[in-house]
């Protein structure tokens, strides 16, 4: 058996995908990291378990600091890491719930397959790429003025109803409904306001992708029909984005104000990044309240690329086609940096806690009350999303999940290699290239881009569901491949 | 700092999730402006840029570090609201009068629109943040930028 350690701390085996960081006088709670020892190998090499570490001395932390088997280096938590705290005596963190506010996924189904879409992939992705807008300084297509801006902030998916760009089933299959009640646009920055008023409906860049997938594998039938996955070959939809400028603004903004109301506190600190303020502080109440304004954002953003996704698709096929409807139904969608008010069992006792998921997906079992109707049964749809040219997976909430990991679960893959490095070593003409010979189409704003994103700078997605599933923290239902992707 | 300077003085470091660079300067001042240009040539190839959009900056700020946090965050919200590319430093002063350090900058670009542009600027992070002076005098400014 391989031993880890970190920093000089050592790492206890406690089963095949459970790990313990050594315990220190000056850790409230332990780390425990979910991860096989394959991941282990990479998870040591960056600072993301020291990042844990220093969660675990933030005040009020509940039970365990906990390390995600997708997790990397962050600032101030690690991609991946959730931690959860009192609403009471606790404290709120920006940099735990990641400058990305509400980054998510939306996964949508259709009644296509892989044999109806091949002869137009193409046309699609054309079609699709001068729809959705994606890259560097992307506009919307849709202009708001500031008072409609406010709407969006404070209204989300009940907004973009009333504007017909969104059905009451949509809104039925988002976390929250798409709209989380306690946001106030009042809190957003003007400055942050100005970021994101023309970006709403866009993809952004990065790891942010559209993609045209097909069911690949189904490993839970009963569960993937409950999710309207039925079979092989079937063509499904998955956005991979989040709240743009005015997100990583508000997250900015509260560091920074954070920084100057506190001083004292974040002298404190081993890294600034990880700057909270006490829950009972003004500071904490405020960002609460913009942060959920900037999910409303994350939502409608979302929700405006559905709407324009299913414009594509009706244009290129119709509302018929091969005798099948063409119908774009939102399976689900998840945020994926956030955090939430969620009551846990501690200590036989139920608390109300704030949850923070930085790159990790909700992942309620069956049965919680703010599951939508279709998926009481079955749990929450967990949907992660690979890396460009590499596989995508449907997961289900589990029980053991509530018990162990806050309802947490992975994002994606992880980052496995620097950008710097990845432009060194590919370039993105033959990135497209080599994907079209495995029959993934590829549409992208920039080539630079492509090679940045190359399917080798991600740990293996794979690997990090199964880790996953072994665990019992999300159980596997469906894994989805590319076929036709939209980058920023 | 004069315009069309020579090759500016940077260098990307590898960061696992992010872009993490370091900016080198004869002074500090030097070295903050160079920090905007690292910035900026993660998106495009700044030696094409044209410098014929002119904007005038001001920051205060207590710390250094909060200093320069603010002056590069000036230029990723610039980039989301006006698609302002930097691509020229013409001139940035640092004073300090009663504890509060003041930075004013005149920085040339364009917009976004005619070049070859890729991957985006979310935001400035004080993670592994460094404003240093060398022991052969020059300065040394590194930052790491969520992107």
């Amino acid at each position: 058996m391989k031993k880890f350690e970190v920093s000089g701390m050592k790492i206890k085996k406690i089963n095949d995908y459970l790990y313990e960081l050594e315990q220190r006088s000056s850790m409230n709670v332990p780390v425990k990291i979910f991860a096989s020892e394959a991941l282990m190998e990479n998870l040591v090499k960056d600072n993301a378990i020291m990042q844990a570490k220093n969660m675990t001395e933030m005040p009020g932390i509940q039970k365990n600091a906990l390390i995600m088997p997708d997790a990397h280096q962050g600032y101030g938590f690690p991609v991946g890491g959730v931690a959860a705290f009192p609403i009471d005596n606790g404290c709120i963190s920006p940099g735990g719930t990641g400058f990305d506010i509400n980054c998510g996924v939306r996964l949508l189904s259709t009644q296509l397959t892989k044999e109806d879409v091949e002869p137009k992939i193409k046309e699609l992705l054309d079609v699709l790429f001068q729809n959705v807008h994606c890259g560097v300084g992307s506009e919307s297509n849709v202009r708001l003025t500031h008072a409609e801006l406010d709407e969006v902030l404070n209204g989300g998916l009940d907004w973009a109803k009333e504007h017909g760009y969104a059905t009451q089933h949509d809104i039925d299959h988002c976390e929250e409904n798409g709209r989380m009640k306690q946001a106030d646009a009042g809190k957003v920055s003007p400055t942050a306001k100005k970021r994101g008023k023309n970006q709403l409906g866009t993809l952004g860049a990065g790891n942010h992708f559209l993609e045209i997938q097909i069911v690949d594998e189904i490993f839970d039938e009963k569960t993937a029909k409950a999710f309207e996955i039925y079979e092989k070959g079937q063509i499904v939809v998955m956005i991979h984005s989040g709240s743009r400028g005015l997100g990583h603004q508000v997250c900015t903004d509260f560091l920074r104000r954070i920084e100057d109301e506190l001083p004292e506190l974040i002298a404190k600190l081993p890294e600034k990044d990880l700057a909270y303020a006490p829950t009972s502080s003004p500071i904490a109440k405020d960002y609460l309240q913009a942060m959920a304004a900037a999910a409303n954002f994350g939502w409608c953003n979302r929700q405006l690329m559905v709407f324009n996704i299913r414009k594509s698709f009706a244009k290129v096929f119709g509302t018929e086609y091969n005798c099948k409807q063409v119908e774009l139904k939102t399976v689900y969608d998840v945020a994926h940096n956030i955090v939430k008010v969620e009551e846990y069992i501690i200590d036989g006792v139920s608390k109300k806690l704030y949850v923070h998921r930085k790159g990790a997906t909700r992942a309620f079992g069956p049965n919680h009350k703010e599951l939508p109707r279709d998926y009481q049964k079955t749990g929450q749809p967990i949907l992660l999303p690979g890396s460009m040219g590499t596989a995508s997976y449907v997961l289900v909430g589990t029980d053991k999940a509530m018990q162990e990991t806050f309802a947490s679960t992975p994002h994606g893959a992880g980052r496995v290699m620097s950008r710097n490095a990845a432009n060194k070593l590919f370039k993105g003409e033959q990135i497209k290239n080599e994907l079209e010979k495995r029959n993934i189409f590829i549409k992208s704003a920039s080539w630079k881009g492509l090679s940045e994103e190359a399917p080798a700078v991600y740990k293996d997605v794979d690997e990090v569901v199964r880790v996953s599933h072994e665990a019992g923290i999300g159980k596997l239902v469906a894994k989805l491949v590319p076929f036709g992707v939209l980058k920023g | 700092m004069e315009p069309n300077s020579a090759i500016p003085k940077f260098k990307y470091l590898d960061h696992t999730s992010e872009a993490k660079f370091q900016a080198n300067g004869a002074t500090m001042e030097e070295a903050f402006a160079h920090s905007v240009l690292a910035m900026f040539n993660m998106l495009t190839d700044i030696k094409k840029v044209k410098p014929v959009l002119r904007k005038e900056i001001e920051i205060k700020a207590p710390k250094l570090d909060t200093l320069l946090f603010d002056f590069l965050d000036q230029f990723v919200v610039l980039l989301d609201t006006d698609g302002f590319i930097a691509n020229q430093v013409d001139s940035l002063k640092i004073t300090k009068k009663f504890e509060m350090y003041t930075l004013k900058a005149i920085v040339r670009g364009d917009s976004y629109k005619d070049y070859d542009v890729h991957g985006s600027l979310k935001a400035i992070t004080y993670n592994d943040m460094v404003i240093k002076q060398q022991k052969n005098g020059t300065w040394i400014v590194q930052v790491v930028v969520d992107i």
